[in-house]
């Protein structure tokens, strides 16, 4: 896992342009999910969370990442989808936007591949509930698919925030 | 000049901070006296003038400086018979013009309101103590202010020659300059040179002195046309025309040119020179008018670049975080030589900068020295060292968290203005006791507290404090007392508003409060306390009328939401005819408390132990039982509902029965409950830390804090539970 | 590097001041809020220019001028004055100062002040 993220900062460092085209992608079960690389400020392994109550079934609670709390989402209930037991290639991605930071736990990081925008096509209207509301486009790389995540609605929607409010 | 916004910040706090030492003075003046204090006052307008002029707000620069002028005609002249309320009056207008100006230079960046009128009053007052002082024709005092005659005493100007300033140098250009003027030397060189000045660099007259005065070190036989060069008229003339020096020198034509060069500002110079020979051979040098002429601005503007071009530099030290503009660290004025106590002015964020690293530092610390990898070590050595550490970092924390703190005297002081001008206005007589104003609190704090302490203050007087009519009618003062007092009580700071007017209407509070659906309850049932506490409700008004001063009773649970803010509660006592009191607790230590790390299940929760009466293991001998579904514990015959927290929070806890884990008595002025929780990991001092702002409020939950493992504990927030 | 030390008792000259001579290349080697201070400074840290207001509590800036030029005869200081304080600012130049600068200033009079000197 530690190499896909130094393979993603050689490769940051080489084609910076075309950074907005660059994404991490990670496995649910065998369904392969991209964030775009710009949001992504690091990834660790799966760590203590602490719970705190009251919240929605999907936010686990809080970590501790070098003195800094932040928040954790759950990517598989946030999808509502089966829940699966922690295991030691579960990572954590930490996401910044804007003044939030948020980490999304996932089974396993796959890749940092490029993905050229002509690649990407919108996501086709009948899908199930997840899909609609949470994937922003289709990616195709060679044989592969990725959905690719509105980072931002994943975080807010249903929240009753908004990004200025956090 | 391009406006900075630190630039704008500092003027704009540092012009806040004149205003307010202004105010304080001149009623300070009403009661004791006014001409100790004609000096600062006057430093004071002098310096807000300079500012205000710097950043161009001219209509503030001006009131100043009008103000300025009287005060000036105060001191020099000490006239009797000074109407002093009347003074105090014009002078606090002036300042309330300068204040709602400089709120809306906060707001907006710029002030637009005349000052003209405001100045025609001030001028026609002076010029009134003028007549009355001086008894016959008013003496003017020169616009600009100067003070009378000044020094004849020009010593360049007296070694002039025969000046004659009606022999019109400048005319008839190709004339030989050098006819007009008689020289007695015969060695050397005479010179002819004429200077003009950047336009709008001021006093231009005695930039020529200052050139003169020079000359007189390198020449003889000097004159200068104007041949006076004091007073306004010189300054005008050579503002216009120039100066012209004429005079004899040893020096060649390039060193006096290199002389001439050291002065600043100057626009032009035309240098003129002949050499001085003997009759006989003056033929040789007539004529040869050589001289240099220069655009003063190639000689002197040569290391000045463009300011335009020059991105600002910021200062390395300035602090900027995100949002606030970084104004630099003010003051570098250490008066340790005066004797009198050194202080800075620092931005706050470089303090609260200070208090996040200091923060860290305890966590940093506890990590270090709870380690769990030293568990079962035995390290006497180690747990020394540890200690010693703890003990200079425990200081630090206790001077760190000093630095913030502020007296209340500012902010208390603001209220006698606010007293004074509603005395005047409703026509009423109040005193206000000011009591244990050096208390100190958290700067933060004071700026929550200042509205919601005026709010208060208008409202003691606006609805407390009755008319004196109405007051001697009922056996009172005619003139009512207002306390403002502040103490520390272990760990907290209170603020107490009392005063002896009406009290609080209780009948009328409890109709209204039963009328915006603030309570079913009956009369009967509520005690004396909770009915005046409905004041402090929201959506609570027994106002009909909207006063100036109070407004609706929207403004009392406003008052409670700024002082719940900062950690602090409200509490109103009142007592109808005598009067009514309003208290304030705030908490004085923000960031870091002393807290008990409690577990339930598998998570742990930290309980502020000021909340904390004592915590203990129920057993059979504890009086356990159920009272309209609630579990009820009796402690010494006083009834504590327990609280599972297990339950509260839906989590997963072994202890099943009371025995099993442990109680923790907590309590505030009212109530106590007992928490039930599995048991008691420590007590430590923590770092409170707020829950990431994506995490809404969770009920029960006030922060989070990291303890010495690395894991992150919930902090409780007692109040929930003690609703 | 020019190092100049800034006297003027109102904090927000002072920042005017220094802003204004560091972004045109000069070293702010200390500054003073009266001529007390300015003086001791002097002293310590030996500036290549001065400016100096005139109005200031404790000590004035003329007072402080003649004190300075005392032990530095050499001392390169320009006096800040408002208008109408031409008395002071003639006795300042009996006194050595080099020149003055007339309140409200604008930048380029005060760098070309001192770049003249």
């Amino acid at each position: 896992m530690s190499d896909v993220f130094e393979n993603a900062q050689l490769e940051d460092e080489e084609e910076e342009e075309s950074l907005d085209e660059k994404y991490l992608t990670f496995m649910l079960g065998e369904e392969e999910f991209g964030i775009n690389i710009s949001f992504v400020t690091e990834i660790v392994g799966i760590q203590a969370i602490t719970f705190v109550p009251e919240l929605p079934i999907f936010v686990k609670g809080i970590i501790n990442l070098r003195g800094q709390i932040i928040p954790v989402i759950d990517v598989r209930l946030r999808f509502e989808k089966e829940e699966v037991e922690y295991n030691d290639r579960t990572c954590i991605i930490v996401l910044q936007l804007k003044d939030l930071s948020i980490g999304f736990i996932v089974d396993s990081v796959a890749a940092c591949d490029q993905i050229p925008n002509e690649s990407v096509i919108p996501p086709p209207i009948a899908q199930r509930n997840y899909h609609q509301k949470y994937v922003s486009g289709i990616g195709k790389i060679q044989d592969k698919i990725v959905l690719i995540l509105d980072c931002e609605k994943m975080i807010m929607e249903d929240m009753g925030l908004s990004m200025e409010a956090v | 000049m391009a406006v900075d916004n630190s630039l704008m910040d500092m003027f704009v706090f540092e012009t806040t901070q004149l205003i307010d030492q202004l105010e304080n003075i001149l009623i300070d003046s009403e009661n004791n006296g006014i001409s100790g204090n004609i000096d600062e006052i006057f430093r004071i307008m002098h310096t807000i003038k300079g500012s205000a002029a710097m950043m161009m707000f001219d209509d503030i620069s001006h009131l100043a400086h009008s103000i300025e002028d009287l005060f000036f005609f105060l001191r020099e002249k000490n006239p009797t018979n000074v109407d002093y309320a009347k003074l105090t009056d014009l002078v606090l207008d002036g300042m309330d013009f300068i204040k709602n100006e400089i709120d809306k230079i906060q707001q907006t960046g710029s002030s637009d309101a005349k000052s003209d009128q405001m100045r025609e009053t001030i001028r026609q007052y002076l010029e009134d103590l003028k007549a009355a002082h001086e008894g016959g024709a008013a003496a003017t005092v020169a616009g600009a202010g100067a003070v009378g005659a000044a020094a004849a005493g020009a010593g360049a100007a007296g070694r002039a020659g025969s000046a004659d300033a009606s022999g019109s140098v400048g005319a008839g250009g190709g004339d030989d300059v050098f006819s007009a003027f008689e020289f007695s030397t015969q060695e050397g060189f005479a010179y002819v040179i004429t200077v003009r000045f950047e336009d709008g660099s001021g006093m231009e007259h005695l930039r020529a002195f200052e050139l003169v005065n020079r000359l007189q070190n390198i020449s003889t036989e000097l004159r200068h046309i104007p041949s006076d060069i004091d007073g306004e008229t010189a300054m005008d003339e050579i503002q216009k025309n120039g100066v012209t020096i004429i005079f004899a020198s040893e020096l060649e034509h390039e060193d006096v040119v290199a002389y001439i060069e050291q002065t600043a500002l100057m626009k032009t110079y035309d240098v003129k020179v002949k050499a001085l020979k003997r009759p006989d051979d003056a033929a040789a040098g007539a004529g040869a008018d050589s001289g240099t002429s220069a655009d003063a601005g190639i000689g002197s503007a040569a290391a000045a670049s463009p300011a335009a071009a020059i991105p600002a530099a910021e200062k390395p030290e300035a602090a900027r975080p995100a949002q606030q503009p970084a104004a630099a660290q003010g003051g570098g004025g250490d008066s340790g030589g005066t004797g009198k106590q050194g202080i800075i002015s620092v931005n706050i964020s470089k303090l609260d900068k200070l208090m996040n690293l200091v923060g860290e530092l305890v966590t940093s610390e506890s990590m270090v020295s709870q380690n769990p990898d030293l568990n079962g070590l035995q390290l006497d050595n180690f747990n020394k060292a540890a200690r010693q550490l703890q003990k200079i970092i425990n200081e630090l924390q206790d001077v760190s968290m000093s630095v913030r703190m502020v007296p209340l005297s500012l902010t208390f002081q603001k209220m006698h203005r606010i007293v004074r001008d509603m005395c005047r206005k409703l026509g009423k007589e109040v005193n206000l006791e000011i009591i244990g104003e050096e208390t100190e609190v958290d700067k933060n704090i004071i700026e929550q507290i200042t509205n919601p302490l005026m709010h208060l203050i208008r409202n003691s007087v606006d609805h407390g404090i009755e008319m004196p009519d109405d007051r001697e009618r009922a056996g009172k003062r005619r003139s009512g007392t207002v306390t403002l007092e502040a103490k520390n009580e272990s760990g907290d700071v209170w603020i107490i508003v009392k005063d002896d007017g009406q009290g609080l209407d209780k009948s009328r509070i409890y109709e209204k409060a039963r009328r915006n659906g603030l309570t079913s309850k009956s009369r009967e049932e509520l005690t004396d306390k909770e009915i005046n506490s409905f004041i402090l409700a929201a959506g609570f008004s027994t106002n009909e009328q909207v006063t100036e001063y109070s407004g609706r009773g929207v403004g009392m649970d406003v008052v409670v939401k700024g002082i719940e803010t900062v950690g602090g509660s409200v509490m109103l006592d009142s007592s109808e005819g005598a009067g009514t009191q309003i208290s304030i607790k705030i908490p004085l230590t923000l960031a870091i408390m002393e807290g008990m790390i409690v577990n339930v299940g598998a998570t742990n929760f930290v309980i502020p132990i000021t909340s904390i009466r004592e915590s203990f293991k129920a057993n059979e001998r504890h009086n356990i039982a159920d009272v309209n579904g609630e579990d009820i514990i009796m402690i010494r015959g006083e009834p504590n509902p327990i609280i599972r927290l297990r339950d509260r929070f839906s989590l997963n806890s072994k202890a099943e029965s009371y025995y099993d884990g442990i109680m923790i008595m907590v309590e505030n002025e009212t109530r106590q409950v007992c928490l039930y929780v599995d048991a008691i990991l420590g007590q430590r001092q923590v770092v409170v830390k707020p829950l990431p702002g994506y995490i809404k409020e969770v009920r029960g939950i006030s922060g989070c804090t990291l303890l010495g493992d690395g894991s992150i504990s919930l902090i409780l927030d007692v109040a929930e539970f003690l609703l | 590097m020019k190092r100049v030390m800034v006297v003027d008792d109102a904090m927000f000259m002072r920042a005017s001041l220094k802003m204004m001579l560091e972004k045109n290349g000069f070293e702010i080697a200390a500054e003073a809020e009266n001529g007390a201070i300015a003086v001791q400074k002097y002293k310590e840290v030996k500036p290549d220019f001065v400016t100096m207001d005139i109005t200031m509590p404790e000590m004035d800036g003329l007072q402080a001028l003649k004190l300075i030029k005392q032990f530095d005869p050499d001392a390169k200081i320009v006096v800040v004055s408002a208008m109408g304080q031409e008395p002071v600012v003639k006795e300042a130049i009996l006194s050595g100062a080099k020149s003055f600068i007339v309140k409200p200033f604008k930048e380029d009079f005060v760098l070309k002040t001192l770049n003249s000197l």
